[in-house]
């Protein structure tokens, strides 16, 4: 057997045996099942809340609504100012401090703010979730307009390309790899920003269930979401890698 | 200079690498080589012949699969005792000052005394010329200067045998010369017993008393060449006939190696 | 490999000239975009509860923190919470951390469990914790610990596995048995990463601590922000935000002036 699969085992093996040992813990009595859940009980009412049609319809919706609304806007506003404050110093200088200022700020603090503005409609979870994934794409991208390849600069310099075709040709291509990445990180955050804004106030959607199951003392459900929410993020990003490697690959992996 | 008894002895050392799919690579095959005390043995060799899998085996870091290795008669089993490695890499840990990393050999083997270890470590930089240098960290020393830390750590702990491999690979010519030339000098003034590793011709010839020319696939010694110039080897020796000589035929054995295996 | 070459191509510009730039435009814009506000707020007949204004915020800043009860009651509240939390999600994160990224069987075990429990969004245990643990000091500390614990672990395992293998080596060839390798060369090597972790926890905890509060407790900056948006006192909330804002930044600064002391050995390159 190679390493790597008698490594994976192990790992998994410690996962199924944690799983094992709560299982039975909440079974036999020696923990509350109650109180502390078991993962048999997490497992049905995940699949009952999955299987309800009204989750999928009402709620999930709401969620996915509000995110997609606030991550497009948060991906396109990021990038054109990444890009601007990237390539062009003054835009950098006027706005750098701003942006610094806001991103200094926990944004959970600002939550309650967001909710007295805006209220509870999709409004407040626009802004949420935009918050929640802007810096992300706009810091990456700025980052990844400035770290332009050296090399490569003055290699088309040298042919006698204007500023205008070395931003097009070689800056921005050269870009596109951590700007993707930026995108890629603002996902899972966006969603987590929609999931929280929710929870703290509003009537529609995942992170409302959170904040129901919390004062239904639901344990179960409170759990159940965590799991899918947790599943969700792995499986938004690990799609979206797969999908750069794709996208990328002229890019060798780096040797050294 | 040698001084009659045996330091290192190498018999029949083989070193091997088995596949997943089974197949046997040989790293070393029955090496046989001895090494007096006082004497500079350089080992040179085209690239994967085996030269620096054997300096590893001697300084116990790799494990060899047969034959004997013994170091004044007693079996090589692991790394520390009476040998020190001067690696290309100069390996100095960053977040110490220069005396700090001299003195880090002698405090891995915990065999002085705090007090010694600073006055081994006093002597040791002004050996190697770095005196005034002792508070610097290595990110402020130039590659020589990294070099020469090297080579006083690896001297602080008094080793029966000095193990270097390519350690002015590294450098530029003008440094590696100026390197050479202070090896050689340290070597003389303490009666060092080394073994060189180097794919440099000129360097091999120029540091040693004799020159171990090895084979590839399977690594093993193809021939041995005595170099017997006048001491102290002075810069001037390499522009002499009888250096050109040695020279010679040194690269004749290298040349006589690779034909023979292809 | 860095620098905006081809913005500042043609440009000679000293740091010392970048930095009053920014002071200037980046200042000037500020101060544009309060005044705006301040006469939005005024001129209009909108809710000044809701809108609030530049100088409400201040004179409820101010207000602020001139009370004694701010410092010896709320601050202290959130500070203990943090303090508490982060202590303990320390010391875990680095013994946990060290001890994983040195031992490769250890490592491998454990790895695929907490990359899973790192997937889990932890703002969103906040009402689980509530109902397991009330609302006073442990709940807090709990969802400190939570909050910062994971960035610290793994930024530890990352820095000590990444122990320069060169050095290993010479360490090695001194005779170092794994021990004296984890303690002079592993751990020391790490710094770099564990200082980054620290940062990114330290910036997570200040988060998980505010969370906490405005979630659910009695006391706190958290709690002084939920209250003021139940009184609907926008000056209230925005006040409290510019004061844990700062103490965001003063401890991030703090950090970072602990991490240049002890790091001075740094190479040039990666200052």
């Amino acid at each position: 057997m190679s390493a790597s699969v008698v490594a994976a085992t192990r790992g998994a093996g410690v996962i199924v045996v944690l799983l094992a040992g709560w299982q039975w813990a909440a079974g036999t009595g020696r923990v509350d099942p109650e109180f502390a859940s078991s993962p048999a009980r997490i497992g049905t009412t995940l699949w009952h809340l999955l299987s309800t049609s009204s989750f999928w319809t009402v709620q999930l919706r709401a969620t996915a609504g509000g995110f997609a609304a606030g991550w497009s806007l948060a991906v396109v506003v990021g990038i054109v100012l990444g890009v601007a404050m990237g390539l062009v110093g003054p835009i950098r200088d006027t706005l750098e401090p701003l942006v610094m200022g806001f991103y200094a700020t926990p944004h959970i603090a600002l939550v309650p703010l967001l909710i007295v503005w805006f209220g509870f409609g999709f409004q407040y979870k626009l802004v949420v979730v935009f918050i929640a994934s802007v810096f992300w794409v706009l810091l990456n991208t700025i980052a990844a307009v400035r770290e332009a390849d050296e090399g490569l600069v003055r290699m088309s310099r040298a042919f006698g390309a204007t500023r205008r075709q070395v931003i097009a040709t070689v800056v921005l291509p050269g870009a596109r790899s951590g700007i993707l990445v930026g995108v890629r990180l603002s996902v899972s955050h966006g969603i987590i920003g929609a999931v929280i804004g929710e929870m703290f106030s509003s009537h529609q959607g995942v992170g409302f269930l959170v904040s129901e199951s919390a004062q239904l003392g639901l344990i179960d459900r409170l759990l159940a979401l965590v799991v899918l929410l947790a599943a969700v993020g792995t499986g938004t990003n690990a799609a979206l890698a797969a999908l750069q490697d794709r996208l990328e690959r002229w890019r060798r992996p780096d040797t050294g | 200079m040698p001084s009659g008894d045996v330091c290192l002895r190498a018999s029949g050392v083989s070193k091997w690498y088995r596949s997943g799919s089974g197949d046997t690579t040989w790293a070393l095959r029955d090496v046989d080589l001895t090494v007096m005390r006082g004497e500079f043995v350089s080992l040179v060799g085209p690239s994967g012949c085996g030269k620096s899998t054997l300096l590893n085996c001697v300084a116990g870091i790799t494990a060899y699969d047969s034959g004997t290795l013994t170091l004044d008669g007693a079996a090589i089993r692991g790394p520390g005792v009476g040998r020190a490695v001067v690696f290309q890499d100069a390996a100095l840990l960053p977040w110490r000052t220069v005396a700090a990393n001299v003195a880090y050999g002698l405090a891995v083997q915990r065999r002085t005394t705090a007090a010694q270890r600073r006055q081994r470590v006093e002597a040791l930089i002004g050996l190697v010329g770095l005196t005034g240098f002792e508070r610097h960290y290595p990110a402020e020393l130039s590659g020589g200067m990294r070099q020469r830390v090297n080579l006083a750590r690896a001297l602080a702990t008094e080793p029966e045998l000095l193990l270097m491999d390519e350690p002015f690979g590294a450098l530029d010519a003008l440094t590696r010369e100026q390197l050479q030339l202070e090896l050689t000098r340290i070597c003389d003034e303490r009666r060092c017993t080394v073994v060189f590793v180097t794919h440099d011709i000129n360097e091999a010839a120029f540091l040693s008393d004799r020159v171990v020319v090895m084979t590839g696939r399977p690594g093993a010694v193809h021939s041995v060449v005595d170099v017997p110039l006048p001491r102290p080897r002075r810069p001037e020796l390499r522009r002499t006939s009888a250096f050109a000589e040695v020279e010679g035929q040194l690269w004749e054995r290298l040349h006589a190696q690779a034909i023979e295996v292809s | 490999m860095t620098s905006g070459t081809v913005a500042t191509r043609r440009r000679r510009h000293t740091f010392q000239s970048v930095r009053w730039r920014r002071i200037v435009l980046g200042g000037g814009l500020a101060v544009l975009l309060l005044l705006l506000w301040q006469w939005y707020s005024s001129r209009s007949a909108h809710n000044i509860f809701i809108a609030s204004s530049p100088s409400r915020s201040w004179d409820s800043l101010v207000a602020l923190v001139t009370t004694g009860s701010f410092w010896s009651v709320q601050l202290a509240a959130t500070a203990q919470g943090l303090a508490l939390g982060w202590s303990c999600a320390v010391a875990a994160g680095l013994l946990l951390g060290a001890a994983l990224g040195y031992v490769r069987t250890l490592r491998e075990a454990l790895e695929p469990l907490l990359f899973s429990i790192n997937c889990v969004p932890r703002l969103a245990l906040i009402p689980l914790l509530t109902l397991w643990l009330g609302y006073g000091l442990t709940y807090k500390a709990v969802v400190v610990v939570i909050a910062g614990f994971f960035p610290v672990l793994l930024n530890t395992m990352d820095g000590v596995r990444r122990a320069d293998n060169e050095l290993m080596r010479m360490s090695r060839s001194f005779g170092a048995g794994p021990v004296w390798q984890l303690f002079t060369v592993a751990l020391p090597g790490s710094l770099p990463s564990v200082f980054a972790g620290l940062r990114q926890s330290l910036a997570h905890s200040v988060v998980g601590v505010i969370g906490a509060e405005i979630w659910a407790s009695s006391a706190g900056l958290g709690w002084l922000i939920a209250n003021a948006e139940l009184q609907v006192r926008t000056d209230r909330i925005i006040a409290t935000i510019i004061v844990v804002t700062v103490v965001g930044v003063l401890l991030n600064e703090t950090l970072r002036l602990v991490e240049s002391r002890c790091t001075r050995w740094y190479p040039r390159e990666r200052r």
